[in-house]
């Protein structure tokens, strides 16, 4: 039995007791309370006092495909929101021949969500943002080069355009607060199809709007959210996603006409690698170098002992000044 | 460069007694070589911008490249899967997880080989053949350049 109602009674905020909750939901009071320690092992930190009953610590907006689509100018192919999925970009992998180009797939809560080479992506449920975008090509892996990049553009110009400042990339796909470098999304692109034909591009967007305690601390390295970055609480959470589809589905658009090229000024003025001291670190070894931006495939432009070099891969992290 | 272009330059080769021609423009090179039957062949060069490698200086890298070129002279026969790009090329979809493939093993076409990664971007390499692997040319790990032959599928 999937939690969502349970967290839906608790969104307002307002405390309720599991009497009251049992009622409203038809269940035993032995039930809520499995279903509250199952939210709370996702991370979800709902609190209990005795007399009060169950509460969160702040209101919180489930997702609705219908307002979301609400806020979208692009129709996306289609809108599909789950309660738990193994993660969104699994589903759009397996349903890749069945979904229509454009198709957009959000979850509440990801069990086995992915980051960068596996690595697990914290994902309680009724807090952020785990979206995943399919989107078709035609012309080879070739002319893809540099999308992740595009995509952590068009993550920042949605959040611009909701007043959040400061936000900035690091290469190649790192959305990461500007000034504690903390890291606030995490973008995910997987590639499948013809080298030299049709391909089909899963696009996963992890995004940060309100991280409890406990996962980050369990992230293992500087994370930020939206709702310690603005003086006023997140916008609505159906309307921020509503405006990254937005952008995103934009952004694609601009990216499958022109490439990458046509996002190069919108990165540079976000780069957060440009003249710092970096170390890169691939299997061949490790060198440090002084960034020097991008070039117009995307790849990272580094200065190496003074020499130009053009890198596709590796791991990159910035020295501390 | 555009397709016009090289085809100027291909009749450029064509008209001249020349075996060999290298352009470079920027960070594209095309290379260009006539073929013994008097055609005219398109080499290897990255249709891409020219990679240059992060360790192209000197020092660190060339160790690691080398196994598979010295492989080249007794690659088995058969169908080679290249690599579509540059990168960084992964036998498993996690770390410390099976292969995807092994040596020996019969694959069908459309099932994923490896992977290779570049800017973040993971690219599912796909045989294009019904077949058995006959040999993976490629480590885990390993950098990859445009067209570097990854696997051969007998």
């Amino acid at each position: 039995m999937q939690p969502r109602d349970l967290l839906a009674a608790l969104a307002a905020g307002a405390p309720l007791s599991g009497a009251e909750l049992a009622r409203q939901l038809g269940l035993t009071r032995a039930a809520v309370w499995k279903q509250v320690e199952q939210l709370r092992e996702q991370g979800l930190p709902i609190k209990a006092r005795r007399g009060a009953g169950y509460r969160l610590p702040w209101p919180v907006q489930l997702l609705d495909a219908r307002l979301i689509r609400k806020h979208c100018a692009i129709e996306p192919g289609a809108l599909e929101v789950h309660w738990s999925l193994d993660s969104t970009s699994s589903e759009c992998q397996r349903r890749a021949s069945g979904l229509a180009d454009g198709s957009v797939i959000l979850a509440e809560t990801q069990h086995a969500g992915r980051g960068r080479r596996g690595r697990h992506w914290l994902s309680p449920p009724g807090l952020n943002m785990y979206l995943s975008c399919l989107k078709r090509f035609d012309r080879g892996f070739a002319a893809l080069s540099g999308l992740s990049l595009a995509v952590g553009v068009a993550l920042v110009r949605a959040l611009e355009a909701h007043g959040y400042a400061g936000i900035g990339l690091k290469w190649p796909n790192d959305v990461l607060v500007r000034d504690s470098g903390a890291k606030l999304a995490g973008i995910l692109v997987e590639l499948s199809g013809e080298y030299q034909g049709p391909s089909a591009a899963v696009i996963g967007i992890g995004l940060n709007l309100r991280l409890p305690e406990v996962l980050r601390a369990q992230a293992g390295q500087a994370v930020a959210d939206l709702a310690e970055l603005g003086s006023e609480p997140p916008p609505d959470r159906n309307l921020l996603i509503g405006s990254v589809i937005d952008h995103l589905l934009k952004a694609l658009k601009t990216f499958d006409a022109h490439g990458f090229e046509a996002f190069l000024d919108d990165y540079a003025a976000r780069d957060l690698l440009r003249s710092r001291v970096l170390r890169l670190s691939d299997a061949r070894g490790q060198f440090e170098a002084i960034g020097d931006g991008v070039d117009a495939r995307g790849a990272l432009r580094v200065l190496r002992a003074g020499e130009p070099v053009l890198v596709d891969s590796a791991d990159v992290t910035v020295r501390a000044s | 460069m555009d397709l016009r272009k090289i085809k100027k330059l291909i009749d450029l080769l064509e008209e001249s007694n020349l075996s060999e021609l290298e352009i470079k423009e920027g960070e594209e090179v095309v290379r260009l070589s006539r073929v013994p039957a008097g055609g005219v062949a398109v080499a290897a060069a990255p249709v891409a911008p020219a990679p240059v490698a992060p360790a192209a200086a000197p020092t660190a890298a060339q160790p690691a490249a080398a196994p598979a070129e010295a492989a080249a002279s007794d690659v088995p026969a058969g169908h080679q899967v290249k690599a579509p790009m540059v990168g960084t090329f992964y036998a498993a979809s996690t770390p410390g997880a099976d292969p995807f493939v092994k040596v020996g093993q019969k694959v069908k076409a459309g099932e994923t080989l490896g992977i290779i990664e570049a800017m973040k971007m993971f690219n599912q390499i796909e045989a294009d053949n019904d077949g058995t692997v006959v040999a993976i040319l490629v480590e885990n790990g390993q950098p990859v350049e445009f067209d570097e032959p990854m696997f051969v599928i007998a």
